[in-house]
This record gives structure tokens, C-alpha cells and sequence, in this order.
């Protein structure tokens, strides 16, 4: 946060905080790391504000969408895994090294 | 792969006991999604490679050091994020911190989408700046939106495509992904909030053909 961030508006119960300071705290409010109060004001900017919820909705969606990525298509010449031999080099030195 | 505690010290004392099979086992089950997560560091495929090989070459040797207060995959996966760093830099894939750093200092998103200070709404969103719906097809995730994700990823700070991967790509928790970059979770929030704007900037790039800069920049025209 900055200076820049205007104060909120007293007295306004639904913009306590406003814009700019909710789409600085929606990770916060998503990992559920905000203090009761500052919650219950972001979320009634939320019930208050679509454009703000759009946001929220998005960024949602855009950490879906990131935890799907590994779903979709490989990148061009990309494997699936470590070649066998690699594993077996790995196994044996563990072998080596661990077993009694 | 989530495991339960149980399963976790069920697995540790395996490793530790020098159980080959459970060691083969992981290896072949893990590294798939280590290499996805090596690949975003490094590039090559033979790097992503080395990576993966190095940190289970760390495993081999730490696993009797490591204490087990986290999990297995946890820790294995602070092994990885250290190899895939360093290996990254001597590959200079590392994207200078100046050419993708916020110009706006702390804020993520660009304080030009609000009014300013002196306006009655200040900080509440200008109207032709403000977020708009992307339609039902955002729901799905198609191959050309995956590859936009990825350059998405790509172009991210260092500190912050780590942070961004571990938590939202591979699904560890905030505490989890402090742990293994050594962090303060704080910091973990800080780094992901940003790197959660920045991926939702892309796709509302990509969504709305028109991006929301060029549509500032008409509307200061237009109004000067």
C-alpha cells in the first residue's frame, strides 16, 4: 500500500474501503489471512460493488485456470517424465547409498 | 499427490530405511510434474532434466538430515526450487527484474484504472477502466489459452513465478510454498497477489481483444 491509496470514506458503511485498496487485499481475503474487521469491509464492498466482484470472480478463475495448466498439452518436444535409465541411475545410487 | 499425515511418516521412514521400490516409486510418480515446474526456470528440456536428476540426488543425500517437519513432497520440492534457481541464473534465462517490475511501485494494479485524489469517487474505478465480464468461454481452459498462461508465467519476477507456481500450479499451501522458498508467509501474499494480477491482466488482454491501457489512453484523448 501506498500513499497514493485514497482514505476510505467514513461513515459509508459500504465503502469503508474502497476500489483501489479491495483489489490490493483479494489474495488476503482468498487465503483467508485478513483480520475479522477488514474482512466483513471487503466483503460488504463486495455485496456492493459488481465491478469489484468481476475482479474477484476473475482472479479465481485465472487460479483455476493456472492449477488446470498442467493438464493441457505438453509444450513442443517436452517428456513425460525422466527417461527409464535416469531413474534406474537414481534408484541404484539411493541403493547404494541407503540401503543397509 | 496429496498424502495424509500418516501416509507421509509411513513414506519418510520407507526412504530412510532405504526401501528401493518406495524411492523407485516416487521418482516415477513426482517427476512428470517436477519437470512441468523445472521448466518454467530453465530452458531445454535437458536442463529441466538436470534439474529434476540434481534434486533427487539431494533427496539421496539429505534424507538422513532431513527431520520431517514437513512434508516429504514439501520438502522435496524446497530441494527442486533451489536447483531450478540455480541453474536458472547460469542459464541467464532469469528475466531482469527492471523489465517486468511494476511501474507503479506497490500497487498491482495500475492506479490509472481509478480516480484519482480530489475526485469525490477517488480510488473507486474509472468506468471505462473498470473490469469487464470475459463471457462463458473463460471458463474453459483451451490449448492456446494454456500456452498464454505459460508466457504468462514466463514473464513473471523470479521470486514471483516461484511463488505463483508452487501455490496456484501445483496446489501447495501459502505456509507450505514460505517453507520451501524460506519466506515469511506475509511475503508468500504479497508476491502471489502480484502475480495473480498480472495473470488475470493477460487473459483480460486476450479476452477482450482491446486491452484496458488502450482503452485508458483513448478515453484521456478523447477527454484532453
Amino acid at each position: 500500500m501506498t500513499g497514493q491509496v485514497p482514505e476510505p470514506y467514513p461513515g459509508d458503511s459500504a465503502h469503508r474501503v474502497i476500489c483501489q485498496q479491495v483489489v490490493e487485499l483479494l489474495t488476503d481475503y482468498l487465503e483467508d489471512a485478513l483480520d475479522a474487521d477488514l474482512r466483513q469491509d471487503v466483503e460488504r464492498h463486495l455485496d456492493a460493488c459488481p465491478e469489484c466482484r468481476l475482479f474477484l470472480g476473475q482472479l479465481t478463475l485465472s487460479t483455476s485456470l493456472l492449477a488446470s495448466t498442467d493438464d493441457v498439452v505438453s509444450p513442443l518436444g517436452a517428456t513425460d517424465s525422466l527417461p527409464e535409465s535416469t531413474v534406474q541411475a537414481l534408484v541404484d545410487r539411493f541403493g547404494d547409498l541407503l540401503t543397509p | 499427490v496429496i498424502t495424509s499425515d500418516t501416509d507421509d511418516r509411513v513414506l519418510l521412514a520407507q526412504l530412510r530405511a532405504g526401501d528401493t521400490q518406495t524411492f523407485a516409486r516416487i521418482v516415477r510418480e513426482w517427476s512428470p510434474q517436477m519437470l512441468r515446474f523445472a521448466r518454467t526456470f530453465v530452458s531445454g528440456e535437458a536442463a529441466a532434466q538436470d534439474v529434476v536428476q540434481e534434486t533427487w540426488i539431494g533427496v539421496i543425500t539429505g534424507i538422513s538430515r532431513f527431520e520431517g517437519r514437513s512434508q516429504v513432497r514439501t520438502w522435496v520440492y524446497a530441494i527442486l526450487a533451489n536447483q531450478a534457481r540455480r541453474r536458472g541464473q547460469n542459464d541467464h534465462r532469469t528475466v531482469p527484474m527492471s523489465s517486468v517490475a511494476n511501474t507503479w511501485g506497490e500497487q498491482s494494479v495500475d492506479p490509472d484504472r481509478f480516480l484519482p485524489s480530489g475526485e469525490y469517487w477517488a480510488g473507486a474505478w474509472r468506468q471505462e477502466c473498470a473490469p469487464v465480464s470475459w463471457g462463458p468461454e473463460a471458463q474453459i481452459l483451451s490449448a492456446e489459452v494454456a500456452d498464454l498462461l505459460r508466457t504468462a508465467i514466463a514473464t513473471l519476477p523470479p521470486r514471483q513465478r516461484e511463488v505463483l507456481t508452487l501455490r496456484d500450479v501445483h496446489g501447495f499451501s501459502s505456509e507450505e510454498v514460505a517453507e520451501q522458498l524460506g519466506l515469511a508467509t506475509g511475503n508468500v501474499r504479497v508476491l502471489l497477489h502480484r502475480a495473480r494480477v498480472k495473470v488475470r491482466e493477460h487473459l483480460e488482454e486476450y479476452y477482450h481483444g482491446s486491452n484496458a491501457g488502450d482503452r485508458l489512453e483513448l478515453s484521456l484523448r478523447e477527454s484532453s
